[in-house]
């Protein structure tokens, strides 16, 4: 179980709960270099959950 | 809407958590209860609805509760599971021929090890990647490479500040996976990563 040190990590986006969601439980899908995913809960109201968007370049620009 | 299976605990399996995988014109899939000794099975079924319990997990060296789906490489299909008998936790990584012969590629749950793996694996240029809820040297999660070989590596164990229990599979675009944590981030709501392996 090495661990590999020249790995490159970064946490392109924490959920705020509001407007943009939280706790999303399932994965992201790739469509045409787009990411799209979902949050479970939080959103406006809290009442359920959102769509997001992700465009992965050197400033991610979420659209909730 | 058509039901075409219904399954029985023993030998089918029980709680069909993770999607199916068309392989070899047959769908494949795992439950996460059920077989034989109650840890879970891989199932084959035919669009007609004929049924095989290819393997029963024994909660061994071979794990129990696979949650995630499989992934068809070069005519095999692998796979996680996400648990030991009588545990949470650990898990371990498999592949399996398309009649159901099963060779245990990983065992987690060493220390600072990834452990349990809550989601299916992602293949890209080679190699294997997935995430565990648990494990990494701080206990939140990790993020792992798996060679075919079974040359396993953590790529990254979550803190709490980049995020905490991710538990859905990663994706791959152009050479950097992406994926999502429960938990973690500030305040706590979640995060989106990327991994560069």
């Amino acid at each position: 179980m090495p661990v590999r040190n020249s790995v490159s990590f970064a946490s392109i986006y924490s959920f705020q709960g509001a407007p943009d969601g939280s706790i999303p439980e399932a994965g992201l899908i790739d469509v045409n270099g787009t990411l799209y995913g979902t949050t479970s809960t939080g959103g406006t109201g809290c009442s359920g959950s959102g769509v997001s968007k992700i465009t992965p370049t050197a400033q991610p620009s979420w659209r909730a | 809407m058509q039901r075409i299976r219904r399954f029985q605990n023993n030998p089918d399996g029980a709680t069909l958590v993770a999607g199916l995988i068309r392989f070899k014109g047959a769908l494949y899939g795992t439950t996460e209860n059920g077989g034989t000794d109650g840890y879970g099975t891989v199932f084959k079924v035919t669009s007609s609805g004929r049924e095989s319990a290819l393997y029963s997990f024994t909660g061994g060296s071979d794990g129990a509760y696979p949650l995630g789906s499989l992934v068809a490489v070069k005519g095999e299909l692998y796979g996680t599971t996400s648990s030991n008998a009588g545990s949470r936790g650990a898990g371990s990584v498999f592949k399996m021929t398309p009649s159901g012969s099963i060779t245990v590629l990983h065992q987690f749950g060493a220390s600072g090890d990834a452990s349990d793996p809550q989601a299916g694996l992602t293949y890209a240029r080679g190699t294997f990647y997935g995430t565990t809820a648990e494990g990494g040297i701080n206990g939140l999660g990790a993020v792992f490479a798996i060679e075919a070989s079974g040359a396993e590596s953590v790529l990254h164990s979550f803190t709490e500040a980049d995020g905490e229990q991710p538990k859905d599979v990663v994706v791959d675009v152009n050479g950097t996976l992406y994926g999502t944590t429960q938990g973690g981030g500030n305040p706590s709501q979640g995060t989106v990563f990327a991994v560069t392996p």
